[in-house]
């Protein structure tokens, strides 16, 4: 089987750019809270997304639409013109997480193709079933907090398509149901589809050192030459015993590009690129790479060397829970 | 890079009652040439953004908002402070107008540093990032019917660029050839014949190995 490459695009060029480079399929989202990936300048109007769509199918792509956050009490509007829009664009297939708006697209569009967010935090056979069962999703896009022997497991017992991150941010490992940022800037980075909203995040020079705050907390110091982390509160410096360290994760990134023979073996559909939020040169790299990676796997040649590090958070990388021993 | 030190060395050149006029024409004609990007810096909050090279005497300014995107050099009289500021050299600024870069990684290494509304430097670089811009092509264009004169200069610059960097680059090694360390003759050939020792006894060890398998007789047999 071959494993699809599933790219983020944040922009209409970033889109045109993933297909270049080799993408499968693109994912991408509107300009509103109904991603979860709403920042100022981001993401496409019907009509831009209608034309990605064309750009994609053009070349035998396909595109999916994230609307992928959490209705607010009493204005489900927004997401169901999301998903009303997204069906007026031609994607391939919506990728929801709210069980409200997974209803809505099945009885509105019930030949809209769904797939199941990682918002959705369905990580074990009694969830992802409850939700093949219930909105016939096609594919789950599974939480990384599982091991490749796991995510083999699920495969096996839901027998659905799954889809697995194969770059990218890594997260507190409670993906749709972390509110940390929430107590610093008051926003739900569920329905407003932002863990670190732009509005709240302020760098400051103090001296030779950068600050960086969220909602007026300092979450880090960087001295001048030392790596940097998104101003999340995961990924803050905090201190403790007198002594300044990453608590909860360390800025780094994920990256299975040398396990991609395990997670094809493992009956996994389809390997996802995180970042829509990152410009069209992170787009092009990470997507060659691993197009060529892909492509060296399945003619059965030596592995790609990876060279991604440049543009991994922090400049490191690691394989995440496909590899920890902890459970 | 190379193109970017060759503008640096110009730009440094330029005084900015001269560098202004000039920056006005190009703000001209990227509006022009990229009525998309006029379009997506119109539809946002208005704000004002400097800019400041590490590498060069100039700084300069973005202000949109309100269907508007203005570029401009900023002189001594421009009030502080803007809505938010972005630092770097001008290859790291041409790389991320341009698209060729990942600001998230220059952001990660500190290349790029950005203070003031995070917002406001997010929807920049967003923008920036929706349209394919190259500056070479809109530079020349900003000459109107000298347009293809000035690419041919353009090229012939760059190669006389390239061209310098290596002269210059030749130069410093020649100029600095008498400060290089001098060779300790003796004792490389000491260490060669160290080296050389060693691997005649390894080979020799090998050998008296290599005898006694065959001189071993084999297994199962009569």
């Amino acid at each position: 089987m071959i494993l699809e490459l599933v790219c983020p695009a944040g922009t209409p060029a970033a889109l045109r750019a993933a297909i270049d480079a080799g993408a499968d399929t693109v994912y991408c989202g509107f300009r509103d809270c109904t991603n979860a990936r709403n920042y100022p300048g981001l993401n496409f109007d019907t009509a831009e997304m209608a034309e990605g769509v064309r750009y994609a199918h053009e070349r035998g792509r396909k595109v999916l639409a994230a609307v992928n956050t959490f209705p607010r009490a009493g204005d489900p509007e927004p997401w169901h013109r999301a998903i009303d829009n997204a069906r007026v664009a031609g994607v391939d297939a919506v990728i929801l997480a709210d069980i409200g708006v997974l209803d809505y697209a099945q009885r509105k569009h019930p030949d809209l193709r769904r797939h199941l967010s990682v918002q959705a935090s369905a990580s074990n056979e009694l969830s992802i079933n409850w939700f093949r069962d219930r909105f016939d999703i096609k594919r789950v896009v599974l939480p990384r907090v599982l091991s490749v022997e796991q995510v083999a497991a699920l495969v096996r017992r839901t027998g659905l398509e799954s889809e697995v991150f194969a770059f990218g941010s890594v997260g507190p490992m409670s993906e749709g149901r972390c509110f940390l940022s929430s107590y610093m800037t008051g926003l739900s980075p569920t329905s407003e589809g932002a863990c670190a909203p732009a509005s709240h995040v302020v760098y400051k020079e103090a001296g030779d050192q950068t600050l960086s705050q969220l909602g007026g907390v300092t979450l880090n110091r960087f001295g001048k030459g030392e790596p940097a982390a998104y101003p999340t509160p995961c990924k803050g410096r905090y201190v403790t015993h007198g002594r300044a360290s990453y608590l909860f994760e360390e800025p780094v990134a994920l990256n299975a590009i040398d396990i991609l023979e395990e997670l094809r073996d493992a009956g996994v559909t389809a390997l996802k690129i995180e970042g829509r939020q990152r410009s069209r040169a992170y787009v092009q790299e990470v997507v060659g790479t691993f197009r060529k990676a892909l492509d060296a796997m399945e003619r059965g040649e030596a592995a790609v060397a990876n060279q991604l590090a440049a543009v991994a958070e922090g400049g490191k990388e690691t394989h995440g829970a496909y590899k920890k021993g902890w459970r | 890079m190379q193109r970017a030190a060759a503008y640096a060395a110009a730009l440094s050149l330029i005084p900015t009652p001269v560098l202004a006029p000039m920056v006005r024409v190009l703000n001209r004609t990227l509006r022009r040439r990229h009525p998309g990007l006029v379009k997506e810096f119109g539809r946002l909050d208005p704000a004002v953004v400097y800019i400041t090279l590490t590498d060069v005497p100039h700084r300069f300014k973005i202000a949109y908002g309100n269907g508007r995107m203005d570029v401009a050099v900023l002189t001594g009289t421009d009030p502080p402070p803007p809505d938010a500021a972005m630092r770097g050299s001008l290859a790291t600024m041409i790389d991320l107008l341009e698209g060729r870069i990942d600001s998230d990684a220059m952001f990660f290494t500190r290349d790029l540093q950005v203070t003031g509304s995070t917002a406001v430097s997010v929807a920049v670089r967003n923008t920036l990032d929706r349209e394919v811009i190259d500056l070479r092509d809109d530079i020349a264009a900003a000459f109107g019917p000298f347009e293809r004169p000035v690419r041919r200069i353009g090229r012939r610059l760059d190669g006389i660029a390239g061209w310098a960097r290596r002269q210059a680059i030749a130069f410093h090694r020649t100029l600095h050839a008498e400060d290089a360390p001098p060779r300790d003759l003796a004792a490389e050939t000491d260490a060669l014949r160290q080296e050389v020792t060693a691997l005649t006894a390894r080979l020799a060890k090998l050998d008296v190995r290599q005898q006694k398998r065959a001189d071993r007789p084999a297994v199962g047999a009569a």
